[in-house]
């Protein structure tokens, strides 16, 4: 099997990037905006991956950041769920338009 | 061992603080208590700057000749006795040191060569004792404050702690630290214990201020950014750098000798050296101990000159970068004088601060702004200072017929003696502004050492005014000039001792005001005619104005004042010590005051004149 | 003390000067005391013990004789110099003599004083010559009588509750204040005379001026005697502004303000500055004098500060304090030009000729006194502008004399009278007050040149030199004609006052029930009458010019080498002055006298004119509408621009509209601009996540734009 290089991965990356950006810009349910932002993560983890593999620099790096971001999105995953949770007790509704008392 | 002048100075400055904070600690109930705890340390601060000034004369003394009659002598300019000081810390640690040069540094944040280093000499020692005198006067006035009197009291003490560290700093981020400190306790005074608009008067004040401060933070940013290495001794670069290279060998050498300061003395230096080069004279530098005929010795010891003159590429170094500095100081501690248009924030500061409060305000920290610009703009940079000299002497001069002719207009008493300070301060700021040179540096020097005066003087004619207003507002509770009248018959011994402050402060020979304005006018003439007219001119206005307020006030007949009482005996006391200082200060103006003083203002302008021939 | 005294016997002078000062200082602390004690007058302690040894409620009288006795000591040192001085000035060497008779002390030093610069010191000094010996003299006697005066004048002051019936209300006498005063007033006239320097004159000259603007103010219930207060010391403000001006002149050119130092420097090397700087100099000092004398156009004070007592009036507003003018001038007198010296000249002729005119209509009798003090102040001026100094100094000293005695004798009417003082409503005083009456006759020929009276030695005097003066420059003619013009008005207003007040019947209640004065009043008049006759005494007695005063004066004269030419006189002066003189006595005794002219038809005929004079030229309300109407509207201007009025105390922090009419509305414009500004940019945080992420997002497209296209 030939071996593809690092670009085909990066590009992966950048469009899953992308998707989960526009899943945060576009969705209005707070259940989608966290799926968004895993999406981002997981874009990063592609790239942290495949640098890995790639770049002799960053052999053991890589590997090391990849699984420090997975942690890092489960806590931030169980942290977000939980916050929904309680706007949905005190608004009954998931609407991230609706959550705007930080507005100046 | 520790210094013993280091041990007093601290006492002085951190007494009131000290009281300030152990009043806290008093039961509410004692009220009476926690007055009288207040003015023990007012009068412990009073007396020990008291012995200060003894001891500081005794330096003098040391090396005064008798047959001159005269204190000069080099070696007690604070620049010589700084320089002294550092080259001993350097010789041998362990040796003790000098413990009566009144200049004392401890080592606070190494890593910036910031020190605890404090400092008397002839421009700060006469507004510290000042400040004691009138913040005691000023504590035997607030007998009358009922509400919240341990927070009022302990304010007023860290506040004194705050200005008198600002006049004994001779390092910029102690000064700095200090100035920002008297802010706070300021800021509460007004705000809580104040008249009906106090809230706004207090925020004004602190944003006024707070803006000031902002420039001024940044001018001692941009002076600490400067490598000032060929003004201090060889000797201490060499140490210092063989030390950093020790924590950081990748330095390499030069950078290892770069030189940065907060010390006040060596940046003066080297703002010295700096108008030097910019007037072309570069070829006058020399090291220390090592000048000759027409050379000024600038440098520290063991510098070459040629080093220092390859170093003048700084912008330190450059007009534009003196421009900026000299005008963030001057702007910034204008602010504090204040200077027209900057002085907008002391009518309302003034009108509805609480009388103790106004005296401070008027009788000290007006002050900081002159002791600022004198001790800071002006010896910094002195270059920009000497090329904008009209203009500031116009912006002196304005702001005396301005202030004056606004005075006039007043309805508001207290309104009227916050104006009256603008008038006067302008005498400051035009003293300090008629620089020349050669022999006729004489009369620059007049005028300095009248606008040294002048503070002092304007400090007890003022504080002294507006406890007058204090009395007049507590029998009856409006400030309103043209509601009063016939307190001359009803309260003949408040007339008579506010007639001597009134015509003090309207610079009647035998009076303090008088001595400080004659210097300033007789000093001005020499620079330029145009700014002494308006001068002289103003002292008619001042007249009219006070004279107009006096004859409102106390003159005639009114049955709504004729059963107010007399001075309390309190009250007495605390006016007649304003008059009898008034009166003092005006007979005995050599005695009493230039005979310390004047050295160290002369030394300065001397030390200014000769950069420019 | 006394080998202290014989070494430098001018020490008797300082002593002498601060005498009074010393009276003034007791008298102060007593007072204060008194005052701080009152409260505790019902309590027993010390504090009433005090009290009432300072006199409890009533104002104490030995304070008054303290005073009193402090400057007849003053006096009699002042003779007993005098005489020793006279003793020594023909005899000692000049250096000897400035030792024993000059000394000096540093008030103020700037800078070490071996260094070789000038104005290194301002100093304090005395220097006794013949002006100054003679004139401390006079300044001394003449205080003393009207202190003894003072005392019986005064005696209402004493009572504990004084009832002011023209401000209508009661109030503790002042006795002792007045006293206080007085003592400093003469302390600062004395310093005056004695002082070596300009700088201590110019110490005194406001000092002089406070302490008439205090006498002045004394009865400050009235507001007319506030006005006058006022109006005095602020006139006489913008003349020592002028001073002041001069004086940083001086400072700038010579570096020293000693008279003999400033003169031996003008003597050798000619003034050290710019002609036209030197002009401005003198003119400067000059306007000085004028308004401490009175002088046309700042005359206007002296009049109107008859608001004062009675012998205040004859102390400094006759005797003293506005003669420090003219003995300022005379004192520095090689510090004018030519030109400054016409000017003097011109301003005393201009001054003496429209007093004088103010005074033949006026019927106060302290103010046809003040105006004819103005205008005798004039005479002074001219005869030092025309080169006369012994004229007008020797004027100076008659005119002290007999004016204060005048004033003296008015005061003794006005209190006879029980303080009336309008002419018409007198009359007929000469049978109930004789001493008065014909002292007061002295007074009037005195002033108006009889010959063998003081007045006609000295203004004799004066008028031959303004006629040498005008015959050599014809153009200058208007110097004497304008004397010799008011001459003759002089005898006329004088001899009308006098008819008006002593002669025909009484015309009034107050008249009829006056009675004479106590002793201690009556003293003083004759006293001084006698002065007023024989002080100018020379011999031959019918020679003006033979004076013994004008040649003791002479030897102080400053002498050529100060640009003085030798008096030039013309003795035929002396009779047109007598003639004019004469006419003026006549038409006076025509009108007032003998009655054969009706006064209120010449009045009634000169309509408009007499409505000018009375008026007094509308000086005043000239000035109010040019110069006080305007600083005063400028002052409520700037103070409006500065700041618009107050809010209520009520409103909290300022309304939050902008208000750019004022200064402190732009200032505070730029704070509620911050503001504005700050609540805009607020709106940005809308609160909206997915706002958030997009702006987040094209800004990061943007900037790797931005990198793209920097590194392309």
């Amino acid at each position: 099997m030939t071996d593809l290089g690092l670009t085909p991965y990066l590009c992966l990356g950048a469009f899953l990037f992308a998707c989960g950006l526009l899943c945060i810009a576009a969705k209005r349910n707070a259940v989608g905006v966290l799926m968004g932002v895993e999406l981002v993560l997981n874009a990063a983890n592609v790239n942290f991956v495949a640098c890995a593999r790639y770049v002799p620099k960053f052999a053991l790096e890589g590997q090391v950041f990849a699984l420090l971001v997975i942690v890092l999105a489960a806590g931030e995953a169980a942290v977000a769920l939980a916050i929904i949770l309680n706007f949905y007790n005190n608004h009954a509704t998931v609407d991230v338009d609706r959550a705007d008392e930080l507005k100046g | 061992m520790v210094e013993y002048d280091l041990v007093l100075m601290s006492l002085v400055i951190f007494t009131p603080a000290a009281f300030g904070v152990l009043a806290l600690f008093f039961p509410a109930k004692w009220v009476e208590g926690v007055r009288w705890w207040a003015l023990v340390g007012a009068t412990a601060t009073l007396i020990l700057s008291l012995c200060l000034l003894i001891e500081y004369y005794a330096l003098l003394d040391r090396y005064s000749d008798r047959g001159l009659r005269s204190m000069h002598h080099p070696k007690t300019q604070l620049d010589a006795r700084v320089d002294e000081s550092m080259r001993r810390a350097r010789l041998d640690t362990s040796a003790p040191q000098i413990a009566d040069d009144w200049v004392a540094s401890v080592p606070w944040i190494q890593r910036f060569d910031i020190n605890y280093a404090i400092a008397v000499d002839g421009f700060s020692l006469p507004l510290i004792l000042l400040t004691s005198v009138v913040l005691f006067l000023s504590v035997i006035a607030s007998w009358g404050i009922e509400q919240n009197v341990r927070a009022y009291f302990a304010l007023l003490l860290i506040l004194e702690t705050g200005v008198l560290g600002t006049f004994f700093a001779t390092d910029l981020f102690l000064l700095y630290v200090f100035y920002e400190i008297m802010l706070i306790p300021m800021y509460f005074l007004i705000g809580l214990w104040g008249g009906g608009r106090r809230k706004y008067a207090a925020i004004k004040f602190v944003l006024y201020t707070l803006a000031g401060s902002v420039f001024i933070l940044v001018a001692i940013i941009g002076l600490y950014f400067t490598d000032v290495r060929d003004y201090v001794d060889k000797a201490t670069v060499e140490d210092r750098a063989a030390e950093r290279k020790r924590e950081n060998p990748k330095l390499n050498p030069d950078e290892a000798r770069e030189y940065h300061t907060f010390s006040i003395p060596v940046l003066q230096r080297a703002g010295q050296a700096a108008m030097l080069h910019l007037n072309g004279h570069g070829d006058k530098l020399a090291a220390r101990e090592e000048g000759g005929e027409g050379k000024i010795e600038l440098l520290g010891r063991g510098v070459k000159p040629n080093d220092a003159s390859a170093r003048m590429g700084q912008p330190f170094f450059r007009p534009t970068y003196q421009y900026i500095l000299f005008l963030l100081l001057f702007v910034g501690f204008a602010v504090k004088v204040p200077i027209v248009p900057l002085h907008s924030w002391l009518p309302d500061a003034h009108v509805e601060a609480p009388t103790p409060i106004s005296m401070v305000l008027a009788g000290v920290l007006l002050k900081l702004g002159g002791y600022g610009i004198i001790r800071l703009a002006y010896p910094i940079c002195p270059w920009a200072a000497e090329q904008l000299s009209l203009a500031l002497g116009i912006v002196g001069a304005f702001a005396i017929v301005y202030g004056a002719f606004v005075a006039m207009g007043q309805t508001d008493f207290k309104r009227l003696l916050a104006y009256s300070s603008v008038s006067h301060m302008g005498y400051v700021i035009l003293g300090f502004a008629v620089w020349s040179t050669g022999a006729r540096s004489q009369y620059w020097s007049w005028a300095m050492n009248g606008a040294m005066f002048q503070m002092l003087a304007h400090g007890i004619s003022s504080a002294g005014m507006f406890f007058v207003v204090g009395v007049a507002y507590e029998r009856a509770h409006h400030r309103d000039i043209s509601r009063y009248g016939g307190l001359m018959t009803s309260m003949p011994l408040y007339g008579g001792l506010s007639a001597i402050l009134f015509f003090a402060s309207m610079g009647l020979p035998g009076l303090c005001g008088f001595v400080g304005e004659i210097f300033v006018v007789l000093g001005t003439w020499n620079f330029h005619p145009g700014l002494a007219v308006p001068a002289i001119l103003a002292t008619v206005l001042t007249a009219g104005y006070l004279l107009w307020t006096w004859q409102r006030v106390f003159l005639g007949v009114n049955p709504a004042t004729a059963n107010y009482p007399d001075l309390s005996a309190r009250e007495s006391v605390v006016l007649i010590v304003f008059c009898a200082l008034a009166i003092a200060l005006g007979l005995f103006p050599q005695t009493l005051v230039l005979n310390w003083m004047e050295p160290s203002v002369t030394g300065l302008v001397e030390s200014l004149a000769r950069l420019k021939p | 003390m006394v080998s202290w005294l014989l070494a430098t016997p001018g020490r008797l002078y300082v002593v002498a000067t601060l005498l009074p000062l010393a009276a003034y200082f007791l008298l102060l602390v007593g007072g204060c005391l008194r005052a701080v004690c009152r409260p505790y007058a019902h309590s027993p302690g010390f504090a009433r013990f005090l009290y009432f040894f300072l006199g409890g409620h009533r104002p104490l009288k030995s304070g008054a004789y303290l005073a009193t006795g402090a400057i007849a000591l003053s006096a009699a040192l002042s003779i007993v110099g005098l005489v020793n001085f006279l003793g020594e000035s023909d005899s000692v060497s000049t250096i000897e003599f400035d030792h024993r008779w000059a000394e000096r002390t540093t008030w103020a030093q700037v800078g070490p004083s071996d260094a070789a610069r000038p104005a290194v010191q301002l100093e304090l000094g005395y220097r006794i010559d013949h002006l100054t010996a003679l004139m401390f003299a006079m300044v001394a006697f003449v205080s003393a009588w009207i202190f003894v005066f003072s005392l019986g004048y005064m005696a209402d002051e004493t009572e504990e509750v004084h009832e002011d019936h023209e401000a209508h209300v009661k109030r503790p006498g002042r006795y002792g204040r007045f006293f206080l005063f007085l003592s400093l007033f003469c302390f600062s006239m004395l310093n005056l005379l004695i002082a070596d320097n300009l700088f201590q004159v110019f110490i005194s000259w406001e000092l002089v001026g406070v302490c008439s603007f205090f006498l002045i103010g004394f009865y400050h219930e009235r507001d007319s005697a506030a006005f006058a207060a006022n109006k005095a010391f602020i006139v006489n403000r913008v003349g020592d502004a002028g001073f002041l001006i001069g004086l940083a002149l001086v400072w700038t050119y010579f570096g020293t303000f000693n008279f003999a130092d400033i003169f031996a420097e003008l003597a050798t090397r000619g003034p050290p500055m710019p002609e036209h700087l030197f002009v401005i100099m003198g003119i400067g000092i000059f306007l000085g004098c004028v308004g401490k004398s009175a002088q046309f156009p700042l005359h206007t004070w002296l009049p109107d500060a008859m608001e004062g007592p009675t012998p205040v009036s004859a102390l400094i507003h006759a005797a003293t304090m506005v003669a420090a003018g003219v003995y300022l001038v005379g004192r520095a007198y090689p510090l004018f030009a030519p030109e400054v010296r016409l000017l003097i000249a011109y301003t005393g002729a201009i001054t003496l000729f429209l007093a004088a005119t103010i005074a033949l209509v006026q019927t106060d009798i302290k103010r046809v006194l003040a105006y004819s003090t103005v205008s005798q102040l004039g005479f002074m001026m001219l005869g030092l502008g025309v080169g006369g100094w012994v004229a007008g100094l020797l004027h100076l000293l008659t005119h002290a004399f007999f004016k204060a005695l005048l004033f003296l004798g008015s005061g003794s009417v006005i209190y006879g009278c029980h303080h009336e003082q309008e002419l018409p409503k007198m009359g007929g005083l000469r049978h109930r007050m004789p001493v008065t009456a014909y002292t007061m006759l002295i007074g009037v020929l005195a002033i108006s040149g009889t010959p063998f009276f003081s007045g006609w030695y000295s203004k004799d005097m004066i008028l031959s030199n303004a006629l040498g003066f005008a015959l050599h420059d014809t153009e200058h003619m208007a110097l004497c004609i304008l004397p010799l013009v008011t001459a003759g008005m002089t005898a006329f207003y004088m001899f009308r006052l006098w008819y008006l007040a002593f002669a025909g019947e009484p015309r009034s209640h107050a008249a009829e029930e006056a009675h004479e004065s106590p002793w201690v009043m009556t003293l003083p008049l004759v006293v001084l009458a006698i002065f007023s006759v024989c002080v100018a005494w020379g011999w031959p007695l019918w020679d003006p010019h033979a004076s013994y005063l004008g040649h003791l004066l002479e030897k102080a004269r400053p002498g050529p080498a100060h640009g003085l030419a030798p008096d030039d006189t013309t003795h035929s002066a002396g009779w047109l002055a007598l003639l004019a003189a004469a006419a003026g006595f006549g038409l006076a005794t025509l009108m007032y006298g003998v009655r054969k002219f009706d006064p209120a038809v010449v009045k009634a005929k000169a309509g408009a004119a007499y409505a000018f004079l009375r008026e007094k030229w509308h000086f005043d309300e000239l000035y109010d509408a040019l110069f006080v109407r305007p600083a005063v509207a400028l002052g409520y201007g700037t103070a409006r621009f500065d700041k618009r009025a107050a809010p209520p105390d009520e409103a909290e922090i300022a309304d939050q509209s902008v208000n750019v009419s004022s200064l402190d509305g732009v200032l505070n414009a730029l704070g509620l601009g911050t503001a504005i500004l700050g609540r805009k940019l607020r709106e940005a945080q809308s609160g909206l996540i997915r706002r958030y992420v997009t702006v987040l997002m094209l800004v990061a497209v943007a900037l790797f734009a931005l990198l793209v296209v920097v590194y392309a």
